[in-house]
């Protein structure tokens, strides 16, 4: 068995990479491209967990349903995306100004 | 701790999820991002694997492989304005970054490598755990878990649809 430290840290040090994606770059399909990484890096906390827990399973069935909650965020964010691409031409995050106040 | 394959295993397929993330961090071309971003979810589902979670990399490689990613190139092609350049993308903020993810990082590895995980009494434990999980899996999603199984199956249809209406062609704009 691998020690449960080695999938933390590695699940640290992707936690940090998507937050580092999500705050530098512009363009917004590569910001939820950040997001997505976040929530694997939470999930594989959840699984290395999870694996002393083989009666119960509380954090693989906690791992799905956030596979599912990204899949929805991912396709709802997607077509706002586009639907901001229609109207502004733009998907550059610093250019969608409307709501500025 | 002696080196086994398991741990060979682990450190080549960690080493290519952290690459796939840091090049999505340094490239500024998007359609590369999201392939990159592919390599990445492949990696972490055979980490799952590792951990004995064979129905989880088994939905990793559905959704994430098979469909967050598809979605997401559809978006990259969808919003490219000039079909014969590949799209790119510029960084903004990089101090504030750089500054929020060291201190970020510095509070997770300081308090991760405080923590004393191998004198806890569960990592010790006796685990027989053979042959695949699905059955369990199956089992508990339809008697202690049905609640969140039936929230979730609701909320995902209400996604869908909630996305198709959003992203509609609608001819009068109001």
């Amino acid at each position: 068995m691998i020690p449960i430290e080695y999938f933390l840290v590695l699940a640290a040090a992707l936690f940090l990479v998507g937050l580092a994606i999500v705050i530098t770059k512009k363009n917004a399909i590569v910001v939820l491209m950040g997001v997505e990484l976040m929530l694997n890096a939470a999930n594989i906390n959840l699984v290395s967990f999870a694996y002393f827990d083989p009666i119960l399973m509380q954090g693989h069935f906690l791992a799905l349903f956030v596979m599912v909650v990204a899949a929805a965020e991912a396709a709802v964010g997607l077509a706002i995306i586009i639907k901001v691409y229609q109207y502004f031409k733009t998907s550059d995050l610093d250019k969608i100004t409307e709501l500025k106040g | 701790m002696e080196l086994n394959i398991y741990i060979l295993i682990f450190f080549a397929f960690g080493s290519i999820a952290l690459l796939g993330g840091v090049y999505i961090l340094f490239t500024s071309n998007v359609l590369r991002a999201a392939f990159s971003l592919l390599a990445t979810m492949l990696a972490i589902a055979v980490l799952y694997l590792l951990l004995n979670a064979d129905f989880l990399a088994i939905s990793q490689l559905l959704i994430y492989a098979g469909g967050i990613l598809v979605i997401m190139i559809f978006g990259v092609m969808f919003t490219n304005r000039f079909a014969e350049r590949a799209m790119y993308t510029e960084t903004h903020n990089r101090l504030p970054a750089l500054l929020l993810t060291v201190g970020l990082g510095a509070i997770f590895y300081v308090s991760l490598f405080q923590l004393n995980f191998s004198s806890l009494s569960w990592q010790n434990q006796e685990l027989n755990v053979q042959g695949s999980i699905i059955e369990n899996v199956g089992v508990l999603m339809l008697s202690n878990y049905i609640l969140p199984f039936e929230l979730i199956a609701v909320l995902l249809l209400i996604a869908l649809v909630g996305a198709v209406y959003v992203a509609r062609k609608d001819h009068e704009v109001k």
